[in-house]
């Protein structure tokens, strides 16, 4: 069972990518649990999955993680197409949606970190959110996006290059640069 | 992914003053380069301070993405019970599970029961003193419209209590129906891919019974009929 073999390799990679793009546990477990819900489907259908190409097979690894990306996004859609809140449910909707870090300095640096990412070109973002929420490797990175791998890899460095950029504007500058050892 | 995307204008190149491929430096901090390439980066890193500045910088954006996502708050353990299920190992155990408890039937019904006598109580009363035309004083009780009220308020006060303390346990109960939608799920298309032997009876056993109590609570497959 392919599912089986990914699962828990995977489980909590995707769970941590999720939650990093919807910002919600809640949507992060609902996701997660479609994600492989869909890939049992596929695999009960012989691999028979939308991608005529036979993704499921190819690179499984790169079909759930391509899975919790679509189905993030459409949770972070259908989340902004429903905006507009009756006030007594607004408490209850702040304390399930809490950013991922509890205490202030967490809050800022996490603040600091989706403005900045948020301000990178998509393909990069992309990128380096699978790298390092989802802790995928190149090639991995690279069956999601559907581009090369040294694509990847220069995308990564420079969203890296630019969010150091960003976070030392917002005063969380890397100690090496600030004393230029 | 569009071909402008991947042209997307950059303030600065990827390559050090030095002249060193920015790219392998991040790659190497992520371990994705060969041999070579990874004896190369470290011997360029041993003489070349700026590179290795820019390495440090790197890393710190690494560090700090990663404190954020590992923050106590972010640390759960996604569908982890779920997790002997569907890796097919044979120790498998889902008694009692959470089901069990928050569905707890032995513990729901005497408060249902009662819930229910005390309406057919009040409900029979009613129609006993529409059907006899009123309270009468031939019975060997002395029934008047005080003594009436008295009895109804000390039915009707509890019954209130009970229907309350009902709605708080409905409310309780689809709020973990609706969280438990998703595992039974991914259970009842699990139970379905189990292997045929002699082990996995007894798992299919397990989660037959739990997908049945949980169909019994009103909490529906979605899509799925129930194995």
């Amino acid at each position: 069972m392919l599912t089986a073999a990914l699962y828990p390799e995977y489980r909590q990679q995707a769970w941590r990518y999720a939650r990093w793009l919807t910002g919600c546990d809640d949507d992060a477990d609902e996701i997660v649990h479609d994600a492989f819900c869909k890939l049992m489907g596929y695999e009960k259908e012989n691999g028979k999955c939308p991608d005529p190409s036979g993704a499921l097979a190819a690179n499984p690894v790169a079909l759930l993680f391509t899975i919790v990306r679509n189905q993030s996004i459409d949770v972070l859609r259908k989340r902004r197409r429903e905006q507009v809140l009756p006030v007594e449910s607004v408490a209850e909707m702040s304390a399930r949606e809490m950013p991922v870090s509890g205490n202030l300095e967490m809050r800022d640096l996490e603040d600091a970190l989706r403005e900045g990412v948020a301000g990178l070109p998509k393909a990069w973002s992309d990128a380096l959110c699978l790298r390092v929420a989802g802790e995928l490797g190149y090639d991995e990175i690279a069956g999601v996006l559907g581009c090369s791998r040294n694509q990847v890899r220069t995308w990564i460095h420079r969203a890296r290059k630019q969010l150091g950029a960003s976070l030392a504007l917002r005063g969380f500058e890397c100690p090496a640069e600030r004393t230029g050892k | 992914m569009s071909e402008h995307e991947m042209d997307e204008p950059f303030d600065g190149n990827s390559h050090g003053i030095c002249g060193f491929d920015g790219d392998l430096l991040s790659a190497w901090l992520d371990g994705e380069l060969d041999g070579n390439e990874d004896l190369q980066v470290r011997e360029h890193l041993a003489d070349c301070p700026g590179c290795s500045r820019k390495v440090e910088s790197l890393r710190y954006v690494n560090n700090q993405f990663a404190r954020v996502l590992s923050e106590p708050s972010a640390i759960r353990k996604a569908g982890n019970r779920l997790a002997p299920v569907i890796t097919g190992r044979s120790s498998i155990h889902l008694s009692p599970s959470r089901a069990d408890k928050h569905f707890n039937t032995e513990s729901r019904f005497p408060a249902r029961l009662l819930a229910t006598l005390a309406i057919a109580f009040v409900g029979g009363l009613f129609g006993f003193l529409v059907l006899s035309g009123g309270p009468r004083a031939d019975d060997g009780i002395t029934v008047d419209s005080e003594r009436l009220q008295v009895a109804m308020t000390r039915v009707a006060e509890p019954l209130g209590r009970m229907v309350s303390t009902n709605d708080a346990i409905r409310s309780q109960q689809a709020e973990l129906a609706r969280t438990m939608q998703q595992e039974l799920r991914l259970l009842n298309l699990m139970v379905r891919s189990l292997p045929e032997n002699e082990e996995s009876l007894a798992v299919r056993a397990e989660i037959g019974d739990l997908l049945e109590k949980a169909r019994l609570f009103g909490v529906e497959i979605r899509g799925e009929s129930l194995e």
